[in-house]
């Protein structure tokens, strides 16, 4: 897999907005205290949607404009090549 | 205590839905799902505690603004945060005027203080026509 940054092109690390659920309690002192964090929603499923893909920003330069490459030894001209040479 | 459940009285225990960031790094092939870290920062803890700390203080504060009329059960819901304990969503400041049983419509209201209301226009009508003691009759 590769994620490419269409505008600065060099970085290959990227932010992600994720939804979760958080339990948490009240002290006694009025603070706040963490008990349980639980993603309510999937990072596969916002990899894949072609909406969600624009919520990925570079972490570089903050541009939204990314290229996901699932399977990058996926190449269609070796398959067509093999095919012709059959 | 901040909050309270109006099912099961709970004060403790709550949840509520908050928005923090992952990092994706794409590495050889591989994804890392990783916390962003800028230096030796975690932004993604802090994110989530911030984000957390505000929804709550939000409700506390706009105690009225954060809930919803449930036209199915009848009662106000919290919009933002429910009960840990038993998952319901009447989750409201202790002594709140937005009591989630006690609502009723403004025609229930006006008839039930009915007889309360004619009898305060009959005072005001006959104000000025008690008898005057000291006139001979």
């Amino acid at each position: 897999m590769q994620i490419d940054c269409l505008s600065c092109g060099k970085s290959n690390e990227f932010l992600l907005p994720l939804w979760v659920v958080t339990t948490f309690k009240f002290n006694e002192d009025d603070t706040l205290s963490i008990l349980h964090v639980k993603p309510l929603e999937s990072l596969e499923d916002k990899l894949t949607d072609n909406n969600s893909i624009r919520e990925i920003s570079c972490k570089e330069c903050g541009s939204n404009e990314v290229d996901i490459v699932f399977n990058e030894y996926d190449n269609q001209d070796d398959e067509v090549s093999a095919l012709e040479g059959l | 205590m901040q909050l309270i459940c109006h099912d099961c009285w709970n004060y403790t225990y709550f949840e509520v839905d908050v928005e923090t960031l992952r990092e994706l790094k794409a590495d050889s092939g591989q994804l890392v799902i990783q916390d962003t870290k800028f230096d030796d920062f975690n932004y993604s803890q802090s994110m989530l505690r911030d984000n957390l700390s505000d929804i709550v203080q939000y409700v506390i504060k706009q105690n009225g603004a954060a809930l919803i009329w449930d036209s199915e059960s009848s009662s106000y819901q919290n919009n933002y945060i429910s009960c840990a304990r038993c998952g319901s969503k009447k989750v409201t400041k202790p002594y709140s005027h937005w009591h989630s049983n006690r609502h009723q419509s403004l025609d229930n209201e006006l008839l039930a203080n009915r007889k309360e209301f004619t009898e305060l226009r009959r005072e005001r009508k006959y104000a000025d026509r008690l008898p005057v003691l000291w006139k001979k009759q």
